[in-house]
């Protein structure tokens, strides 16, 4: 009996400790998840300090090699520059990196040590400019603030300069941008993704002849511009129309036809953002093609070759000599022909560039089982100090001319302030971010 | 084994028997007892890590205006020093026609559009009891859903009709619709009770201009026009059935650097 009872409340004791022991094992998980979550955190926004610095330094240095110190700098060209973002950076420090030095090696694992943090994190910038802007459809988009320095070259967007002219002849009305020629083009664009793709995808053929691309683009424009009157023909765009312009690519699957599959071709070629420029030394083969219709397969063949050859320097260093290679492989792109070519590109509102300035920033914090990630856009500016806001006193304290409800409408049915103008002393314009 | 013997083990296996009962029932009810102020305290964190995520992705689209460069506002201010017409400071073209009424008008989540592009500030909304402002941390979870990034969130407390005592709920309000200016019943709302047992909670709402917290917040007010809090704090008391309570100050910030990049970012 008394072995009996000896028995039975030893097991009852070990269910009762295996129980506790259970429960407060959870919570204790749940309370570290928590620390490790915050751990997570504070190492995502170190890897986005880290990026922005580096973004700083880009946007610092390119400005020096385009000056007139960039003869005291030697070397400082623009491969140069672009491995200042490029290359991915993560934390804590590759230590088996071919070509570093013992003292450097020594020196990461000191810092390692000086360092409380059990944290990693991994960075990479990747630019944004080699992908056409949706927001060109928007009606009023080229009338943001365009007069930006550009890093080299001419700025494209400028009309060329007009021929001298007798006093009494009237001047030749410069080029400029136009949302029709903008949709056209646009038009054409979707048609030709959505062609390309079937070309590979046969599933994807059969499916093209169920999509009104006419509806998609009609839904497109009305989501995003004010002016636009949508026609909603099948009826099946159940989200309102926006209306204004894009603040993020994932806005396109909220509208008919787009779903998943579409919306993953049409984001290889294009962005959402604010206004910037296509940069030329990185535009890939399915933007080339629509930016430079006139060219044909081969030349775009002879193009990519010319430009990414690995044993020469072949990146174009302003946009003149552009045009003077594609001069050279089409006769599209000389002389007369090459002025329509370029006020083609005004009319559709493309700029070109030869660097990039939009960039997508994605950080990935990790503490233990915690991840953080973030998701950043930049566009480099001038830089704005806090005491040129436009709406605001010295003090910071908003204009007291700032109207306080909507009575007050111009004749452009607009009042007459403007948004207030963010403190911007780096020059560099954070415009979406996120972190989850 | 005699009479007395075995009366004598008998009792003794009683007090025994009496004392595993006794310490088993009083384990069984302390278990209980941690196991819901575990739950209770667990149900606080989630409902704060929810009211914390939305707020870190407080979106406005601040940063999609580029700021004027200084040469082209000193050529288009007018006299009072302010600029003209539109975003870039120049002045209006053929293209800056009318933007439709709809547009121009204050919502509920949304600020009226004062530029040609249609470009709107979202709307934020403070009440010590009330919350509402468009984030950026939606999660598509059905493939082939009409949604983006973006929703519609509203927090409110309210009145527990199950609660004896004075409770209260806090009622949290999703909607992936987030550019409809209207809240209407819709397919895409989604309401949920994030929080019970509230017996008290107050929003403070921290101005990085004023340098001081305030108790209401309205983007569209004189006050605060097309600004945003720096922090927002949740000063809260939770009550368990057990009466048991906690009281705590949770302090919550945008990810978001609505006043601009710094000298030191």
């Amino acid at each position: 009996m008394a072995l009996f009872l000896v028995m039975a409340s030893i097991a009852l004791l070990t269910f009762l400790v295996t129980e506790f022991s259970y429960v407060s094992q959870v919570h204790s998980r749940l309370s570290y998840d928590y620390v490790d979550s915050l751990k997570a955190h504070y190492a995502a926004q170190t890897g986005l300090k880290m990026s922005l610095l580096r973004l700083k330094a880009f946007r610092e240095l390119s400005m020096l090699a385009q000056g007139e110190a960039a003869a005291a700098v030697p070397g400082l060209n623009q491969q140069v520059l672009d491995s200042i973002w490029s290359i991915p950076f993560r934390y804590p420090f590759p230590k088996d990196l071919p070509g570093l030095s013992p003292l450097f090696k020594s020196e990461i694992v000191k810092f390692e040590k000086a360092s409380a943090s059990d944290a990693s994190w991994d960075a990479i910038i990747s630019a944004d400019s080699n992908k056409i802007n949706l927001n060109l459809l928007v009606s009023g988009f080229n009338l943001a603030p365009s007069k930006q320095k550009k890093t080299t070259g001419p700025d494209p967007d400028a009309p060329p300069p007009p021929p001298p002219t007798q006093p009494n002849q009237p001047r030749e009305k410069p080029p400029e941008f136009t949302p029709e020629e903008s949709r056209k083009s646009f038009r054409q664009q979707i048609a030709q993704i959505f062609e390309n793709k079937s070309q590979l995808d046969p599933y994807f053929a059969n499916k093209l002849r169920l999509i009104d691309q006419d509806e998609l683009v009609d839904n497109l424009i009305t989501w995003v511009d004010p002016q636009h009157q949508g026609q909603n023909r099948s009826g099946k765009q159940v989200v309102p129309y926006k209306r204004a312009p894009f603040y993020h690519i994932s806005e396109l699957r909220m509208i008919y036809p787009i779903d998943d599959e579409v919306f993953d071709i049409i984001t290889q070629v294009f962005t959402v953002g604010p206004k910037s420029a296509i940069n030329i030394n990185t535009m890939q083969r399915a933007l080339i093609e629509i930016v430079f219709p006139a060219l044909k397969r081969e030349d775009i063949d002879e193009f990519l070759i010319f430009r990414d050859d690995p044993q020469a320097d072949n990146r174009f260093k302003k946009v003149d000599s552009l045009w003077e290679y594609l001069g050279k492989i089409n006769s599209t792109y000389r002389d007369e022909s090459l002025k329509t070519v370029k006020n083609d590109l005004i009319s559709r509102g493309i700029t070109l560039s030869v660097s990039d300035q939009r960039f997508s920033i994605n950080v990935v914090g990790r503490s233990r089982g915690a991840t953080r990630r973030l998701e950043v856009a930049i566009t480099l500016d001038d830089p704005v100090p806090a005491t040129n806001r436009n709406t605001r006193s010295s003090d910071g304290a908003p204009d007291a001319n700032i109207q306080s409800d909507n009575s007050q409408i111009n004749s452009n049915n607009l009042p007459a302030n403007t948004y207030p103008q963010l403190e911007n002393v780096p020059g560099l314009r954070i415009w979406f971010n996120r972190e989850w | 084994m005699t009479l007395i013997e075995i009366m004598i083990a008998l009792t003794i296996f009683a007090f025994i028997g009496i004392a595993v009962y006794s310490a088993t029932t009083q384990t069984f009810r302390l278990k209980r007892i941690v196991q819901r102020e575990a739950d209770f305290f667990g149900a606080i964190r989630i409902a704060m890590t929810i009211l914390d995520r939305d707020i870190l992705g407080l979106f406005s689209p601040v940063g999609f205006i580029a700021p004027t460069p200084l040469s082209l506002q000193n050529n288009s201010r007018n006299g009072n020093g302010r600029q003209n017409g539109n975003i870039s400071g120049a002045p209006p073209t053929e293209n800056t026609r009318p933007l439709p009424n709809a547009l121009t008008q204050n919502t509920d989540y949304w600020l009226g559009a004062i530029e040609p592009m249609g470009i709107r500030y979202s709307r934020f909304y403070g009440e010590p009891e009330v919350m509402r402002f468009v984030t950026n941390l939606h999660e598509r979870v059905y493939q082939g859903s009409p949604e983006s990034t973006f929703a519609r969130v509203s927090y409110e407390l309210k009145a527990d009709p199950k609660s004896k005592t004075t409770s209260y709920r806090l009622i949290r309000t999703e909607s992936a619709n987030a550019f409809d200016d209207v809240d209407k019943k819709e397919l895409f709302l989604k309401v949920n009770e994030i929080a019970d047992g509230i017996s008290k909670l107050k929003f403070r709402y921290y101005s990085a201009r004023k340098k001081n917290w305030e108790n209401r917040w309205d983007t569209q007010s004189d006050g605060e026009r097309y600004e945003y809090p720096e922090l927002i704090e949740c000063e809260v008391t939770f009550t368990s059935p057990e009466k048991s309570t906690f009281q705590g100050k949770f302090v919550f910030q945008p990810g978001y650097p609505f006043r601009g990049l710094g000298r030191t970012f």
